[in-house]
């Protein structure tokens, strides 16, 4: 009778083949985690520098709202260095061709994995409103 | 038949060298995706922190009718500035309208005996549907600075800026998120 042989070598090193295939896919999905984190991070930070201008502008005056197309924010927003390669764009135009309603268009660009990501509030600011 | 002739030392000495490779790599990687997990939840909290500390003062901050130099609440007295922040917004009902020349003052502050707490004292008026209480707001600051607009000073301010760093250790390392914002007083 044949004797009873026992794992080999090649089963030994097939099984941790298989072990270290299963971990590294663990570990890419660690990274891509760690990824996301990141974009939500970003993303965050671009909603409250928007929401930082919109609040400006709702205490600027209504006379200082001259039109201009993705110009410079009015006023000084912080957390916009905390974006990589962050941009402020600011819009402002006639709403539906009256000079007494504004439209206010806020962005805030910034770049991640080669690709330009955007948050974009828009509102609209009456001559007669908060401003007042 | 072949005698079995069991394991040679220079096998033994084969497994257990490639073992020990592999079983460092192993290591390595679980020891490295136990400190990004860790890493990662601390950063996920200091933002879901921050978030939540900039809502909660952003929302009170816009319906206030002014802010408030100082003011006594039960035997302390708080004063407006970088660290503290005093607002005197109109009492609500209970179908949450405002109701006329009727106010509650709300005091945020940092606990002073530990700097991490964020607190928000309400001092209700009878008629109103808040109630009187303290709430601890947050228990992760890492730096909170009030800033005054137009003009700088409390007393007159027409809007707030709210800057928030929240922080968390985790990973063997401290991860912090910083999130600022501002609220334009709408019952000034």
């Amino acid at each position: 009778m044949k004797t009873k042989k026992g794992t080999t070598i090649v089963e030994v090193l097939v099984a941790i083949a298989v072990l270290t295939i299963g971990l590294l896919a663990l570990y890419e999905a660690i990274i891509s985690g760690m990824r996301f984190n990141l974009k939500a991070k970003h993303r965050s930070i671009a909603y409250n520098v928007s929401s930082q201008e919109r609040e400006i502008l709702r205490g600027t005056s209504f006379a200082s709202l001259n039109n201009q197309t993705e110009g410079a924010f009015l006023g000084t927003v912080s957390g916009l260095d905390k974006l990589p390669q962050g941009v402020d764009k600011l819009t402002i135009e006639n709403y539906e061709g009256s000079s007494d309603i504004k439209k206010i268009t806020i962005k805030v660009q910034w770049q991640e994995s080669e690709q330009t990501k955007e948050v974009k509030i828009t509102t609209l600011i009456y001559k007669e409103g908060l401003n007042q | 038949m072949k005698k079995s002739r069991g394991v040679t030392l220079v096998e033994t000495l084969t497994i257990i060298f490639i073992l020990a490779i592999i079983m460092e790599t192993i290591s390595t990687i679980f020891v490295s995706g136990w400190k990004y997990y860790h890493r990662e939840s601390a950063l996920i909290q200091t933002q879901d922190n921050a978030k939540f500390v900039i809502s909660s003062l952003t929302k009170e901050i816009i319906q206030s009718s002014s802010v408030l130099g100082n003011r006594n609440f039960s035997g302390t007295t708080y004063t407006s500035g970088t660290q503290e922040l005093i607002i005197k917004t109109p009492s609500l009902d209970n179908d949450k309208n405002p109701i006329e020349n009727t106010f509650d003052y709300i005091v945020f502050y940092l606990e002073p005996t530990d700097s991490h707490i964020l607190k928000e004292e309400i001092e209700a008026n009878a008629a109103s549907s808040r109630t009187n209480q303290t709430k601890t707001v947050s228990t992760m600051i890492n730096n909170i600075s009030f800033t005054y607009l137009t003009p700088d000073t409390p007393e007159n301010a027409t809007a707030v800026t709210v800057s928030i760093t929240s922080a968390q250790g985790g990973g063997g390392e401290v991860q912090t998120t910083t999130l600022v914002s501002a609220a334009k007083l709408r019952n000034k």
